[in-house]
């Protein structure tokens, strides 16, 4: 049996050191027990967890499970629940050749 | 050329002009003043056909020096024009690998004048700097969770430009990666989680990818600001120069 993949730490990255169980629902990395959650109807690892929920927080009241999970405390740490809105994930797009050029340019200051 | 109450900065007198200014109005307005002062140089920052085009064409003045700061038109043949016609240019951005003319790399200029060892303890852990209207409303529901997070917190809401980043000495800096910030975090050993902004010649996505940390969620960012400052580590620094020595550079090139 390899060993887990997952890198994902409570607050560092780290490698386990556990035997592979199974592997990852979403990325196919063997993972073990301590490393795997349910969502939805599959089996991931934590790192593929937290993209998930990263990537449609909107849905994250479908996680409610993991509210007490070290793992997951950065997502639910906060009394403010959802604080973030679609302007605030919007100043994390990537942004391409084709973004706003109307913003007049302020090379002073910042 | 820039805001009307700013007369003079540096002891050096501030022309302002508006950007409705036609180039062929400005363009004599720009040699009577080398000529009055008795300029043997003109140093240009960023825009070596002049802010509205008044240096491009046929020139009779000084002798030109531009100093480019990384621009998203760089391949358009008019900037590549515009960096051939004068007669030096160095980059000040080398390391982000943007520019096709061959000219002598120099590296940033950065204001700050201490270096990263003269700092003791870090005053705060993470300055978030809003200094336009798209990041206020984000700093103010960034700035509790943070807080909850144990992290002493201070929102800069852009009234008080430019920063003193000695002083306020965070061990993170959340905000734009304008070229001055960017910079000056990192000649502090400040980490500095960009925020690029989009501008329409300065691109700051390419600095924060280079220079900065690029997250891409606010969740992330969270969870990096507090890594960043429970950990012990500064990131490396980008060798950079002081004004002063610019400025002796270019009086010996
Ligand atoms: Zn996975
Ligand atoms: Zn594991």
């Amino acid at each position: 049996m390899s060993r887990c993949r997952e890198t994902a730490g409570i607050l560092f990255k780290k490698r386990c050191q556990h035997p592979s169980t199974q592997n990852c629902g979403s990325c196919n990395k063997p993972v073990c027990r301590v490393h795997v959650r349910i969502l939805g109807d599959k089996e991931v690892c934590i790192s593929c967890a937290r993209a998930s929920i990263e990537d449609h927080p909107s849905g994250r009241r479908s996680y409610a499970h993991l509210h007490d999970d070290p793992y997951f405390f950065w997502y639910y740490q906060s009394e403010i629940a959802d604080p973030y809105g679609e302007s605030d994930f919007s100043l994390f797009d990537d942004a391409g050749a084709t973004f706003a050029s109307d913003v007049a340019d302020q090379w002073e200051g910042t | 050329m820039r805001s009307p109450e700013v007369p003079e900065a540096l002891g050096v007198a501030h022309h302002v002009c508006p950007r409705t200014l036609r180039p062929e109005v400005l363009r004599p307005r720009v040699l009577a003043h080398c000529e009055r002062l008795g300029a043997d140089t003109l140093v240009i920052d960023t825009f070596p056909e002049g802010l509205l085009g008044e240096l491009s064409g046929r020139w009779t003045g000084p002798r030109r020096v531009a100093l480019l700061r990384c621009r998203k038109d760089a391949t358009a043949r008019s900037f590549r024009a515009a960096v051939d016609a004068v007669e030096a240019a160095v980059d000040l951005e080398p390391h982000l690998d943007w520019l096709e003319a061959r000219v002598p790399s120099l590296g940033p200029i950065t204001r700050v004048s201490a270096t990263p060892s003269e700092h003791g303890q870090h005053a705060l852990d993470v300055l978030v700097v809003a200094s336009e209207a798209r990041l206020l409303g984000f700093s103010q529901r960034l700035e509790p969770r943070l807080r909850a997070l144990g992290l002493n917190v201070r929102v800069e809401d852009g009234t008080s430009f430019p920063l003193d980043l000695e002083r306020l000495r965070p061990r993170v800096l959340v905000g734009p990666a304008g070229f001055n910030l960017t910079y000056e975090a990192r000649a502090l050993g400040i980490w500095h989680i960009a925020l690029p902004m989009p501008r329409s010649h300065d691109d700051q996505f390419k600095r924060a990818e280079a220079v900065a940390q690029v997250v891409r969620s606010p969740y992330a960012l969270e969870r990096l600001a507090a890594q960043l400052c429970r950990g012990a580590s500064a990131p490396l620094q980008t060798p950079r120069h002081h004004p002063e020595d610019v400025a002796r550079f270019i009086l010996d090139a």
